[in-house]
C-alpha cells in the first residue's frame, strides 16, 4: 500500500508538472498466480543468555539456519524503587527471514506450531509472518499479458478525459510501469500491475 | 526528399515533440552481513551531573564523552519513561556507539552486570542493542543486486514500450535511493533491507543522469544548553514582584518568554474553563540559552529557588537539555558533507556501471539532513515546562544527481 501511495504521489507530481501539455491516465489490475515460494519472517524472544544455536535447536524442523538470521536486538532496564533497583534485564530478540518452496507451506505452519509447543527455558516467545509469492518467470509472463490490456484501458480513460476537455489525444509521451511484487496467502499469490501513460494533445 | 517532406509535414501536423520514454522500477531484497553492533545506553543521574562525570561512570563499558547522544531532564524517545512527581530532579544521559559484531555478546554481558550494580546517585539505567549490517556491508550486499535490477527495469520498460507502440531505447536516467538503516538507526527495527531502482529509457531530450541518496551519521559537540523554568504565582501578585524574585536566582526579565494562567488543580487550559470557581494562578515561562559550562551553576540557582520558594512563588519547575549551537551544527555538517558526497558518488558509479554507462559531474545536490524524531512529550501538568529537545548525533543525508557521460 505504501509503495502504491508513493507511486500515486509521484504520478501526481509528474502530472502536475506537465498538466498544460499532456493528458495522463493510470490503469491497474491484480492477477492471481500459482504460488512458488513461501517467505517466512520469524522473531524469537529469549533470555539474555540464550545463544543462536539454542534458538535454532528449538526451531529444528522448520528449515531455519544461521544463514537466515536477519537481525538481533537486546534491551534491558532498571529503575530505582526506593533503596532497591527493579527492572527487566537482557531480553534478546533473534529475527530470521527464509524463503522455502510453496508446496511446504502447510507443513511449515505445522512445524512452527510444534516449535511453539516446546519452547522450553531458552526461548520465551515465537512470532512469525508467512506469505506466498509467485515465481519471477510467472510474474514476468503475467506482466507481458497484462501490459497491453492496461495500456488500452489507460488510453480509453485518456480519450474520455480528452473529450471532456474538448481536445484530441496526441501520441504517447511516456509510459511508467510499477508494481509486480507478488504477495499472497494459503489461497495463492497475487500480483498488481500498474501502468501510468502520458499522452500529448492535439 | 519526398519522404523527408512527408516526415516534416507529419511532425508539424502532429505538433508534438517526438520524444518518448518508458519508466520501470525493480526491487530486490538483500541480505547483508550482520557485522556491526549498535548500542544505546541511558543513565539517569542527579540533574547537576556533568557530561564528563556521566561518561566517567560508564568508562569501563567503553563509553566516552563523544558518544553522547542527548542529555536532558526530559524523557526519552526510545526508552520506557517512568515519571515520578516526587522524584528528585535528574538528567538522563544517553550515549550511542557501535562496535564490531564480535563484541556484541560480551558488551551485553557487561551492560547487564552494570545494571546489577548501578553507581551511587543513579535512578535509572537502560540499554538497547542491535546486531545489524553496517552501511559498508549494506553497500557491499546491494552491488551484486544492481545489475539484475537494471536488467529487470530494461525488460519491463521494453515491455511497457511495446504495449504503447514504441521502442524504449537507451537508458536516460537511473534513480536508486537505498533504504539505509545503520545499526544505530535500526534499534528495535527488523525489516528486510531492500534496494529499489527506477530507470527511464527512451529518446527524450534533456540531461541524462543517475540520482541517488546516501546517509552517514555525524556527532555534534554539545556546546550549548537550554534551561526552561516555569514559576507559578497568584494572579494577584504583581509581575514586578515575580520578576524581582526570579532575578535573585539568575532569571532576569529578558528571559521571560510568556505569561499564561492556570487554575490550580485543573489539568486543562483555563481558556476553556474560565476562572469562575477559583482564582487563577499565573504561570511565568522563562528560557535561557547558555554555554554548556554555565549550566551547572544556573541549575544550582534554580534548585535553590525551588527549595526556598520565595514569595510570591507557589511552585518552581524546570527542564534542561544540552544541544549544539548553530555554529557547532553547521561545523559538523560541513565536516561531514564531503564524506557523504563521496559515498553518493561511489553509489552512483556502482549504479552506472551496472547500467553500462559512466557518470560525470554533479548536476545537483540537496541536503536532507535532519534530526531524528524528537522527544515524546510526556503528559504533564499545565505548569510543567516543555521538555528540551536534545540530540547530538544525527544522520547527514544527501540527494545527489550525477550527469551521465
Amino acid at each position: 500500500m505504501l509503495r502504491f501511495l508513493l507511486f500515486a504521489t509521484w504520478i501526481a507530481a509528474a502530472s502536475a508538472q506537465t498538466a498544460d501539455q499532456s493528458i495522463a491516465a493510470t490503469a491497474l489490475r491484480t492477477v492471481s498466480l500459482p504460488a512458488e515460494s513461501a517467505v517466512l519472517e520469524l522473531r524469537a524472544s529469549t533470555p539474555a543468555a540464550t545463544t543462536l544455536a539454542q534458538v535454532l535447536e528449538v526451531l529444528a524442523g522448520t528449515g531455519l539456519k544461521e544463514e537466515h538470521l536477519s537481525g538481533v536486538s537486546a534491551s534491558g532496564f532498571v529503575v530505582s524503587a526506593g533503596p532497591q533497583f527493579q527492572g527487566q534485564r537482557g531480553d534478546l530478540t533473534y529475527a530470521f527471514r527464509m524463503t522455502a518452496a510453496a508446496a511446504g507451506f502447510r507443513d511449515l505452519i505445522t512445524r512452527l506450531d510444534e516449535a511453539r509447543q516446546k519452547l522450553g527455558e531458552n526461548v520465551r516467545q515465537l512470532d512469525y509472518n508467512l506469505y506466498l509469492t509467485a515465481s519471477a518467470a510467472a510474474v514476468q509472463q503475467a506482466r507481458e499479458a497484462a501490459l497491453p490490456l492496461l495500456f488500452e484501458e489507460a488510453k480509453a480513460k485518456a480519450e474520455s478525459l480528452a473529450r471532456a476537455a474538448g481536445v484530441r489525444l496526441g501520441p504517447v509521451l511516456s509510459v511508467t510501469e510499477a508494481g509486480g511484487d507478488s504477495f499472497g496467502d494459503a489461497r495463492g499469490a497475487r500480483v498488481t500491475f500498474t501502468l501510468f501513460v502520458r499522452f500529448g494533445r492535439q | 526528399m519526398r519522404a523527408l517532406l512527408y516526415f516534416l509535414l507529419t511532425t508539424a501536423a502532429l505538433g508534438q515533440p517526438t520524444e518518448q520514454s518508458a519508466v520501470a522500477t525493480a526491487t530486490a531484497t538483500v541480505s547483508p552481513a550482520l557485522d556491526e553492533a549498535g548500542f544505546e545506553v541511558s543513565l539517569t543521574l542527579p540533574v547537576t551531573t556533568t557530561v564528563e562525570q556521566a561518561a566517567a561512570l560508564l568508562a569501563d563499558l567503553g563509553i566516552r564523552q563523544q558518544h553522547l547522544y542527548s542529555a536532558s531532564t526530559s524523557g526519552s524517545p526510545s526508552f520506557v519513561s517512568i515519571p515520578s512527581l516526587n522524584a528528585p530532579p535528574s538528567m538522563a544521559f544517553r550515549f550511542r556507539f557501535s562496535l564490531p559484531a564480535a563484541r556484541y555478546r560480551e558488551t551485553l554481558e557487561r551492560l547487564d552486570a552494570f545494571s546489577r550494580r548501578p553507581p551511587d546517585g543513579a535512578s535509572a539505567f537502560q540499554y538497547q542493542a542491535v546486531l545489524a549490517p553496517s552501511s559498508q556491508a549494506f553497500d557491499a550486499a546491494q552491488l551484486p543486486a544492481l545489475g539484475g535490477l537494471i536488467q529487470q527495469t530494461r525488460e519491463r520498460a521494453a515491455m511497457a514500450g511495446r504495449a504503447a507502440g514504441f521502442d524504449a531505447g537507451p537508458v536516460l536516467s537511473v534513480s536508486a535511493f537505498p533504504r539505509v538503516i545503520t545499526p544505530l538507526l535500526a534499534l528495535g527495527i527488523f525489516q528486510p533491507l531492500q534496494v529499489s531502482l527506477t530507470a527511464r529509457f527512451g529518446s527524450a531530450p534533456g540531461p541524462r543522469f543517475v540520482a541517488t541518496a546516501c546517509t552517514r551519521e555525524v556527532s555534534i559537540s554539545a556546546d550549548s544548553a537550554t534551561l526552561r523554568v516555569t514559576l507559578q504565582a497568584p494572579a494577584t501578585a504583581a509581575r514586578a514582584e515575580v520578576l524581582e524574585a526570579a532575578g535573585r536566582f539568575g532569571l532576569d526579565a529578558p528571559a521571560l518568554t510568556d505569561v499564561t494562567w492556570s487554575i490550580p488543580g485543573f489539568g486543562v487550559q483555563p481558556a476553556i474553563f474560565p476562572p469562575l470557581v477559583v482564582a487563577p494562578d499565573m504561570i511565568y515561562h522563562f528560557e535561557r540559552t547558555l554555554p554548556v559550562s554555565q549550566l551547572r551553576a544556573a541549575l544550582d540557582r534554580v534548585l535553590e529557588m525551588q527549595r526556598t520558594r520565595p514569595a510570591p512563588l507557589r511552585n518552581v519547575t524546570f527542564a534542561a537539555g544540552l544541544h549544539a549551537s548553530d555554529a557547532a551544527f553547521d561545523q559538523a555538517l560541513t565536516a561531514g558533507a564531503p564524506g557523504v558526497v563521496a559515498a553518493c558518488r561511489a553509489g552512483a558509479e556502482a549504479i552506472a556501471s551496472a547500467a553500462g554507462v559512466r557518470i560525470g559531474g554533479i548536476l545537483s545536490v540537496s541536503s536532507q539532513s535532519q534530526a531524528v524524531a524528537g522527544f515524546i512529550v510526556p503528559a504533564g501538568r499545565v505548569t510543567d515546562p516543555l521538555p528540551v529537545y536534545s540530540v547530538l548525533q544525527l544522520p547527514v543525508s544527501l540527494n545527489a544527481v550525477f550527469r551521465l557521460e
